[in-house]
């Protein structure tokens, strides 16, 4: 059986809190700046769905914070023996108004708001298209999520609210 | 018959003689006081009913016995019962048998049309030959005697004609038999017998006349010891025969009469063979006794009583036998030359009054003249007859007197004129006061003939129109006109036909009929159609709003009315023939909408037949339904600033030319605003002083003055343009200034055409207008909150909210339409309004709404409803108002307003001092909460312990409040959060402060932890969160939200 190995890579995620409860929490009107966080890299079974939670946490009207990380076809570079096509899944019950980016090489790929529909658990799920890493060379897919909290929700109502974001990634071999 | 003595004598029994002949012979049906026959009788056609008349055999309710069929069945019923305590009535003459019997020459005929048969007793067949050779040309009727009778018959002076047997009418009588005519009866028996009854015992006969004949065979012994045979009367087996009964026992007879002519037998008698112990008073006999011994009372015993008794034929004598007799006897007389009485033995007697034309020494009776006798002397001590109604004042006045005759009893035949008086086949020959009533629905004409050549008459009438019989007396002074032919009447009315004979001797007899009703045409018919009175077949068409009630009469003042019948009709009927009458009892109701003709036909009892109809009865009009606000509840009030509407209806097709007005029974009060849709156009009318034009009890306003709204001006209704025939309006009195109430105004629509209304109002609903105030709606705000509000405190205050509103039990309509609303304002110590930023920092909301000042400074709340409400307006006090210290009141009120925001009709207000601090008090707290945030994403279906810490400090009273509340929408922009009860998603016992709101902690200083234990089952995929109060006593410092999600 060819190997199938598809990795994919992490940057530095920013985990404030235990995975499954980020909060964010204000207290005054300050902007923040893009602050970049690598994402580590992780490896995991492709033949698996997997996911990640993105902590947002610590948002402000005005804050905008992006987690970067890649999606590779190699570790260690040992390259997977097969054509991998994956996608990417945003998830979340956006209770926040937040604008959540996904880039792509610093492309934007998808803008997930509530122009989604949402799954039974009440949360979007916002689907990238279909992404493929050819099996002959290594391949690193760098994704930048962006989230943005704007600076005109800075009511009260707005205040020390808490929400998640879960990625997910569907990958299979491409045939 | 006895050797004639006497010449005077002679030629009175001659005259008498030839007056019996004459009544003999002479075909007549003698009742009551000489009535003939007017229309032949039916005869008897030989069967037996199966049922009397009717009747159930009361004294009150006498069966009655109308005709021989009845009769027969009276006699059938007779075998088996004895009808003790029963009684009956004849309500007819009945003809048994129409021909007159007859005994010649030892032959029984029978005179039928003026032939003579000849009757076969055999068989009863009757032939015309002697030797009854030929086929029998018809049968003589028999009816069956009557058994043993016990109960009580009226005879009602009724006659049974034609009685034919072999015995007596009655076996016997045991009871009570009056006022009955048995008149050519013919009883042929071969052993003892009688014409009435054979006995009667115990018992009251009064009033009977017996005329015939009995035959018997003659006697052919030489008996000559009467008195031994008679004193053993009960065991005699002679025979006998007698006109009324062989024996009369224990019993009363009164009035009593016999005519007929007794053959035959060893003894005969005209009234009684035998009298024991009864009263016998006014009675007489007439008839011929050919029989050995003839009497007229045989053998009378025991103690009885005779008065007034009298005989008139040849006869061996008036009494036969007194024997063991206790005897009064008064007034008797006898006409004949023999010894009054035969013999007497071992009786006593009383006798006063007695007379006799010859010398009698057997009673010492006074000899008399026949003059004596004819005039009165005989009834000493009595009034005479002359009317019916001294009968019941003196029960002796029954003898009637002419001066010619001798006397007789009121009920008999007074001896017959020589003329009769006709009418087709009516004949009348006497005088009499009772009369019965013949009508005629035709001319009529009437004859006077003599009855021989022998007594010539010069003859005279007089046309009375009085009803009763004129008094024999008051003949004498009637202006009477000569009668030389026949004389016709043919004028409608009620007439008496007076008759005056003058014979060649001077002698004056008068003759009236019976009272003659000349009724040509049919009765008067009245309908009352709403009293209008229609008498014959009507034209033309009548209009109505309103159910009828058509009482109809109709009157016949001649013969009467028979019937009235009615047929209600949809349409005009052309032949009345055709019609299925119905019998009218009661009133003709017309209750639905609809066209209709009302015949009437009466029928008077002659058979004249009138009719009559109503004209065209057009029920219909204008009909008013959706009838609003109370629908079709008359006499509902409303208020004087509402409105109602209705739509009217016309469903009886279109018509030109028809004006349309609407109408009111009462003027419309000024600025009263009429909106009409009709056509699909709408106009619009406002009254003013000059409108309604006031017709008929109606106020009418014309719909040409009502003006098409969209067009100009000069738009209006227009009557050539209509095409259908329903309108709606709204009659709305808002604008009006109604001061007094007003009841029972109805409104309505009328359609005129030609001057006539064509359409009628259809007044079905009627309303008042009240002024009162109490019955105005009323609008009211009440709180129960009782505090001041703090501005600037960060504060919430719940305050209760009752808007009621009361619609009393009259229809006010100035709510419709409307919804009530919560306004509330901030003002000032002068009572104005301050400005909107003032709210700034100040929440208003209710139902988890929240409302904001409008550009009048005011906030409105919209109820969106227009009944009472209670409601909660939450107020929530933060930190920033820039209110200047002052006097500041809240004021709540409510509002009735269409849009549901604006208007001025507003209610009582609620004032909340608000207290202005614009100084924080709590500057040197701290106040936070702390959770575990991991504990705060929580996959449904887990229980979370929520474990809080509170810090507090800086506050002296410390407690602090807890609230749920839950995202309401799955949306980021929308950060509304409702509350929610959080005790329902944990099993923990919460500690309640009002509400859906509980202490965290009532002491945060002492305990300032809290864990909420929340089972998510329950709970929705949403974001939630806890709102922790900080109070300091039940002052609000501060709040703290902690959220937490539920995935």
């Amino acid at each position: 059986m060819k190997k199938k190995i598809i990795i994919i890579s992490i940057a530095a995620i920013l985990i404030l809190l235990i995975a499954g409860a980020t909060y964010s929490y204000f207290v005054s009107n300050t902007n923040m700046t893009s602050v970049d966080q690598h994402i580590a890299k992780f490896i995991f079974n492709s033949d698996s769905l997997d996911h990640l939670e993105i902590p947002l946490s610590g948002l402000k009207p005005g804050d905008v914070k992006e987690y970067s990380f890649e999606v590779s076809n190699n570790t260690d570079h040992v390259i997977s023996d097969v054509n991998i096509s994956y996608t990417l899944s945003l998830l979340t019950p956006h209770y926040m108004p937040l604008v959540i980016e996904l880039y792509k090489d610093e492309t934007l790929l998808m803008t997930c708001d509530e122009s989604y529909s949402r799954n039974n658990q009440n949360e979007l799920v916002c689907n990238t298209t279909t992404q493929e890493l050819d099996y002959h060379e290594e391949v690193n897919d760098n994704y930048t999520l962006k989230i943005t909290f704007d600076s005109n929700y800075n009511s009260l109502d707005y205040a020390n609210l808490i929400d998640y974001l879960n990625i997910e990634i569907r990958s299979y071999q491409k045939v | 018959m006895k050797v004639l003595k006497n010449k005077y004598f002679i030629i009175s029994l001659v005259a008498i003689s030839l007056a019996a002949v004459l009544s003999y012979v002479i075909p007549s049906l003698a009742r009551y006081k000489n009535r003939n026959i007017y229309e032949p009788n039916i005869v008897w056609d030989g069967t037996v009913a199966t049922r009397y008349k009717n009747g159930s055999g009361t004294s009150s309710d006498p069966y009655i016995i109308a005709n021989g069929k009845e009769l027969a069945f009276f006699a059938l019923e007779l075998q088996t019962v004895d009808y003790q305590d029963t009684y009956f009535k004849l309500a007819n003459d009945i003809v048994i048998n129409r021909g007159m019997f007859r005994y010649e020459d030892n032959q029984l005929k029978y005179v039928l049309d003026d032939v003579t048969y000849y009757i076969d007793p055999t068989n009863n067949n009757y032939y015309d030959t002697a030797t009854f050779d030929n086929e029998a040309i018809g049968t003589i009727n028999l009816l069956g005697n009557l058994s043993n009778f016990k109960g009580h018959l009226d005879g009602n002076f009724k006659t049974i004609f034609g009685y034919y047997n072999t015995t007596a009418l009655f076996n016997s009588i045991n009871g009570e038999v009056t006022s009955l005519y048995l008149e050519n009866a013919l009883v042929n028996s071969a052993t003892s017998n009688a014409i009435l009854a054979n006995s009667i015992t115990n018992s009251t006969i009064k009033n009977i006349l017996v005329g015939g004949l009995i035959i018997t065979p003659t006697y052919n012994g030489n008996e000559t010891n009467h008195l031994q045979i008679l004193s053993d009367y009960e065991n005699m087996t002679n025979t006998k025969v007698a006109g009324i009964a062989n024996e009369i026992i224990n019993s009363t007879a009164t009035n009593i009469i016999n005519h007929a002519n007794l053959y035959g037998s060893y003894l005969g008698s005209g009234l009684f063979n035998n009298v024991n112990t009864t009263t016998l008073k006014n009675s007489y006999n007439t008839g011929e006794i050919a029989t050995y011994l003839s009497t007229t009372i045989g053998l009378v015993n025991g103690t009885t009583t005779i008065d007034n008794i009298y005989n008139t034929s040849s006869l061996d004598n008036l009494f036969g036998y007194f024997i063991d007799a206790d005897i009064t006897l008064d007034n008797a007389f006898t006409t004949n030359t023999h010894a009054m009485l035969r013999n007497s033995a071992t009786s006593t007697l009383a006798a006063t009054s007695i007379y006799s034309i010859n010398l009698d020494t057997s009673l010492n009776g006074t000899q008399v003249t026949m003059n004596d006798l004819i005039n009165k002397n005989f009834l000493t001590g009595y009034v005479p007859y002359t009317k019916i109604a001294n009968i019941n004042a003196n029960n002796d006045n029954v003898w009637l007197f002419n001066g010619v005759d001798l006397p007789v009893l009121y009920f008999d035949d007074i001896n017959t004129t020589y003329a009769t008086l006709h009418i087709n086949n009516n004949k009348w020959d006497s005088y009499t006061e009772i009369i019965n009533s013949k009508s005629f629905n035709n001319n009529i004409s009437f004859v006077i003939t003599d009855k021989d050549n022998l007594h010539p008459t010069t003859k005279y009438y007089y046309l009375s129109n009085l009803e009763e019989v004129m008094e024999y007396s008051d003949l004498d002074n009637v202006s009477w006109t000569l009668y030389d032919s026949v004389v016709s009447i043919q004028n409608e009315g009620k007439y008496i036909i007076y008759v005056k004979l003058v014979d060649t001797n001077n002698n004056v007899n008068y003759i009236n009929s019976d009272l003659l009703i000349i009724d040509k045409t049919g009765p008067s018919i009245d309908i009352n159609l709403n009293n209008n009175h229609y008498s014959s077949l009507t034209s033309g068409d009548a209009f109505f709003n309103n159910s009828l009630s058509i009482p109809i009469s109709a009157t016949d003042s001649l013969t009467g009315v028979n019937s009235i019948e009615y047929y209600l009709s949809n349409s005009i009927i052309a032949d009345l023939s055709t019609v299925n009458w119905s019998n009218y009892t009661s009133s003709i109701s017309i209750s639905n909408l609809g066209e209709y003709v009302l015949y009437v036909k009466a029928t008077d009892k002659i058979g004249n037949i009138s009719y009559a109809s109503t004209p065209k009865i057009i029920y219909n009009g204008y009909v008013i339904d959706n009838f609003k606000p109370f629908g079709f509840n008359s006499g509902s009030n409303i208020t004087n600033k509402s409105k109602i509407s209705f739509d009217i209806r016309y469903d009886n097709g279109m018509s030109d030319n028809v004006i349309h007005y609407l109408v009111s029974n009462s003027r419309l009060p000024d600025n009263t605003a009429i909106t009409l849709k009709t056509n699909n156009k709408v106009y619009r009318y406002v009254t003013d002083s000059n409108s309604g034009t006031y017709v008929d009890n109606l106020y009418r306003y014309p719909l040409s003055q009502f003006n098409e709204l969209g067009k100009s001006l000069n738009s209006y209704y227009n009557e050539t343009t209509v095409t259908s025939e329903l309108y709606s309006f709204i009659i709305d009195f808002a604008d009006t200034n109604i001061l007094n109430n007003i009841s029972n105004l109805a409104i309505s629509m009328l359609g005129i055409k030609n001057n006539n209304v064509v359409r009628p109002a259809m007044f079905n609903q009627s309303f008042n207008i009240s002024t009162s105030l109490l019955d105005k709606i009323t609008h009211s705000v009440s709180t129960t909150f009782n505090t001041t509000i703090a501005v600037n405190s960060n504060s919430t205050y719940e305050i209760p909210i009752s808007s009621v509103v009361d619609y009393k039990s009259n229809y006010d309509t100035t709510f419709n339409d409307k919804t009530i609303g919560i306004a509330i304002k901030i003002v000032d110590q002068s009572g104005n309004n301050v400005g909107n930023q003032f709210f700034k920092n100040m929440k208003f909301s209710m139902d988890n709404n929240n409302y904001y000042p409008d550009l009048g400074n005011v906030i409105h709340i919209n109820l969106n409803q227009n009944t009472s409400i209670n409601k909660v307006l939450t107020v929530t006090t933060n930190a920033g108002n820039s209110l200047e210290s002052g006097t500041y009141n809240l004021v709540i009120y409510g509002y009735v307003a269409n849009d549901g925001i604006y208007s001025n009709d507003v209610t009582n207000s609620i004032i909340i001092p608000l207290s202005i601090n614009n100084e924080k008090t709590y500057t040197n707290y701290s106040y936070d909460v702390s959770v575990n945030n991991d504990d705060l994403i929580i996959n449904k279906g887990d229980t979370a312990n929520l474990a809080f810490d509170f810090t507090v400090v800086g506050i002296a009273s410390p407690n602090i409040k807890v609230s749920l509340f839950k995202k309401a929408n799955l949306t980021a922009y929308n950060q509304t959060y409702n509350q929610v009860n959080m005790s329902l998603y944990t099993s923990a016992t919460l500690d309640n402060y009002q509400g859906n709101k509980y202490y965290a902690t009532r002491n945060a200083l002492t305990n300032n932890t809290f864990t909420y234990s929340v089972n998510t089952t329950s709970l929705d995929r949403q974001s939630y969160k806890l709102v922790f109060e900080l109070y300091d006593g039940t002052t609000k410092v501060d709040e703290i939200s902690k959220y937490f999600i539920v995935r």
